[in-house]
């Protein structure tokens, strides 16, 4: 029951980053307008007999909030400027948590908020919790699953995560049930999840995972646009940041004959944006020129005509993410990279990428005796295949 | 204010002068040293140390982990060893009798060094978990049969690789960690009492992977990481370590104080043993193997110990092999894993009992085997 608390605690608190950073949003966008206002008066002094006389004096925009909410903005931002934020808040959630949904419905909020790709910082979950911070912040707050799902910063920094997972005899994928055999439901197979953090620097101690069957790499596809900063507060784009890991971990000695399997996540959220934020905001993927026909929007294929099968922009870009990796791997090891799609918030599609991790490392221990033909083993997608 | 570019380019220079500064030393210190340690005792006429078949007492195995052994330590008096293993135990064995009294299930598994405290009643260990955790052997276990963590040392942000007792005092222990930092712990109140390297200066730049201390000094421990180098600390000045020595050009994966406690010997990925002198930070002697006929690579040296007198050097390769080195003539006398019931995987660890009348080896193989010397008393 510790672990819901502070899991909770977690969530609580994270809603006051999120606020902080549209609220921080909210006073640089405020400024902005208000600069160039006063670029423009500057520019034309007499300003007399103008329908909007009074507009240089003016120093209300769409951004602005009232003198009540902007004290409370500026306590939160001087928080978080100390770097105390997540001291003060959790304790004092629950009072504060209806004005923070007062700001949060603030018109110059969402105003801020429509313009949240110039916010690197705030994660794409941030309106799931900010819509329901009343709720989430009473004691009474129970957690369920979807919410853990969300939320960001919940598993540990230091330190490994591992499950143990089996794949019982009522697999209901049809497509895998001809090959069960009841060896299968008594092997178990160990998950191990390592954080990235210490990854690239510390990498000696990858050599304990000499005898893993396979190295699961996720990466997720609308990382392309977004940012971090790191420990010497340099803004890292997070995809070159994958690419870097993904490189050193390739290039490690332990995992010289071993297979990769890379997951590619979020790609719903790859399409809500890819209309806007175009792939090449990636240097990575500077030389991504997708045909695409003048009647592509928003990022939805509304005709065949020109575009590829039939392929939205965002599936194209997410292909084109794949195989931009699969080029990599293979310039650097010769060797073949796995490749597959999953959405991390649907339980089946979760399930179906681990399956597939199992087909390969299965495929593995076959070689000797079926051989490593291509044409039996190829494909991105899992699919049958008798023997 | 500088830009970016102009940064960079003073960073490369003046890396780039410290690269010749330190040629510069290496050459100096090269013409200092007239000979090395071996070619001194080949020129007073010293021969090799020769061994019977009957010098060493037959091998025992034991047996118990299910899992890659990655770390052993003795007690300093009773004949008690503990050894940490992937499968997530810690074992504590009698080792005149081969018999387990102790085995203790890991909250994390991976697990890479484990030590005895002086008085044999506690153990500690630590790993992937970036922590230090310790158990008090006389504890009772608890429900599901586990014994319990009597405390836990957390403050490392990286994974910690090698732990240590100060000699003679329960209540410290040092550690060695991948977030590059050694911390001396009062083990009673689980705070940190001094941390060397990290945002002090004249740290390590990578991480520690191995650390010994000096037993007739024991304010004076070695620190021997992956950014080459072996650093010499005096407990009672955390701000900067007293000496850096160079030399080796690959992690060094293990160090150990020389018995005299003036020199001390090393390991590393780099194939080689060394001997350095700890005042002068003179490199005395390289022990380097004989290049392997089919061409492989050569092994890595895992771990390392001196005998009791430190006229042996016993070394332990990812290969299985166990060299017991002449240390004044820097020649391999004998090979332990060419012996019959030798370890069939990388040998990961080792150590000498503290009269040093046995050397316990532990492998990749599961296994840790006892090899007992006949002929202790005379080295």
């Amino acid at each position: 029951m510790d672990e819901c608390e502070d899991l909770k605690l977690i969530i609580q608190s994270n809603i006051y980053r999120y606020i902080g950073i549209l609220l921080e949003g909210r006073e640089r966008f405020e400024e902005e307008v208000l600069a160039d206002r006063r670029k423009l008066c500057q520019h034309d002094p007499s300003s007399s007999g103008r329908p909007e006389s009074g507009f240089c004096d003016e120093e209300v925009t769409e951004y602005s909030i009232v003198p009540r909410l902007k004290a409370f903005s500026d306590w939160i931002l001087k928080a978080m400027a100390l770097g105390n934020l997540e001291d003060i808040f959790p304790a004092a959630s629950r009072e504060y948590a209806p004005l923070v949904e007062e700001l949060w419905k603030d018109p110059a909020i969402q105003a801020t908020y429509r313009r949240r790709n110039e916010l690197p910082f705030l994660p794409s979950a941030a309106s799931y919790f900010l819509d329901r911070v009343v709720d989430i912040s009473r004691t009474e707050y129970e957690l369920c699953d979807i919410d853990i799902l969300y939320a960001d910063g919940i598993t540990s920094s230091d330190g490994l995560a591992s499950t143990d997972i089996s794949f019982p005899q009522l697999a209901l994928d049809l497509r895998v049930a001809d090959e069960l055999d009841p060896q299968d439901t008594l092997l178990r197979y160990q998950l191990i999840r390592i954080n990235n953090k210490g990854l690239r620097e510390n990498s000696k101690w990858l050599q304990m995972f000499d005898d893993v069957s396979l190295v699961i790499f996720c990466v997720a596809v609308s990382d392309y646009d977004e940012y971090y900063e790191d420990a010497n507060g340099t803004v890292v784009n997070k995809m070159i940041e994958s690419k870097q890991l993904f490189e050193s971990i390739a290039l490690h000695p332990t995992f010289e004959q071993m297979n990769f399997l890379l997951l590619l996540t979020k790609f719903d959220l790859l399409e809500q944006k890819i209309g806007k934020s175009p792939l090449t905001a990636c240097d990575w993927f500077a030389e991504f020129t997708p045909l695409v026909s003048r009647n592509l929007i928003d990022g939805t294929s509304r005709s065949k005509r020109g575009s590829h099968n039939g392929a939205s922009l965002a599936q194209m870009a997410a292909h084109y993410i794949g195989v931009k990796f699969k080029r990599l791997f293979h310039s650097l090891t010769e060797r073949k990279l796995y490749v597959s799609y999953v959405n991390a918030l649907d339980q089946q599609s979760v399930c179906s990428a681990i399956r597939y991790g199992r087909e390969i490392v299965k495929w593995e221990e076959e070689k000797p005796v079926f051989g490593s033909s291509e044409t039996v083993y190829s494909g991105d997608e899992p699919s049958s295949y008798s023997h | 204010m500088a830009s970016v570019a102009e940064l960079k380019e003073k960073h490369a220079a003046a890396t780039a002068s410290v690269n010749s500064l330190r040629e510069r030393l290496r050459q100096r210190r090269q013409t200092l040293l007239d000979t090395d340690v071996e070619k001194y005792s080949k020129a007073q006429g010293r021969t090799a140390v020769s061994f019977n078949p009957t010098d060493l007492v037959c091998c025992r195995t034991l047996q118990g982990h299910s899992g890659k052994v990655y770390s052993l330590d003795w007690t300093p008096e009773k004949n008690w060893i503990v050894s940490a293993s992937q499968d997530g135990r810690l074992i504590v064995w009698n080792a005149l009798t081969s018999q387990k009294t102790h085995a203790i299930k890991l909250h994390c598994p991976w697990v890479m060094t484990c030590a005895f405290a002086p008085n044999g009643q506690s153990v500690a260990c630590g790993g992937l978990d970036s922590a230090c955790s310790i158990f008090n052997l006389s504890s009772q276990a608890d429900r599901d049969g586990n014994m319990p963590v009597s405390r836990v040392l957390t403050g490392h942000k990286g994974y910690v690789s090698s732990c240590q007792y100060v000699p003679d005092q329960e209540t410290r222990l040092i550690t060695g960690s991948g977030d590059q930092t050694c911390v001396l712990w009062d083990v009673t109140t689980g705070q940190r009492i001094s941390i060397f390297g990290g945002e002090f200066p004249s740290g390590h730049t990578a991480d520690v992977l191995s650390l010994s201390i000096n037993s007739l000094n024991t304010n004076m421990f070695i620190s021997g990481s992956c950014d080459t180098t072996v650093r010499l600390w005096d407990l009672r000045i955390a701000s900067r370590a007293v000496r850096t020595y160079h030399g080796h050009e690959g992690d060094i994966n293990s160090v150990k104080f020389f018995p005299d406690g003036q020199r001390f010997g090393t390991g590393s990925d780099d194939g080689t043993c060394r001997l350095f002198d700890m005042r002068t930070g003179h490199q005395l002697q390289v022990y380097n193997r004989e290049p392997d006929r089919n061409d492989n690579e050569l092994p890595i040296v895992t771990s390392v110990a001196f005998s009791i007198s430190g006229r042996l050097l016993f070394a332990g390769y990812s290969n299985g092999d166990c060299y017991v080195w002449d240390t004044l003539l820097a020649e391999m006398v004998l090979n332990l894993g060419t012996l019959q019931n030798s370890h069939e995987g990388r040998i990961s660890c080792l150590g000498l009992s503290s009269d040093g009348s046995a050397l316990c080896t532990g492998s990749w193989d599961k296994n840790l085997k006892l090899r007992g010397m006949a002929w202790h008393e005379l080295l």
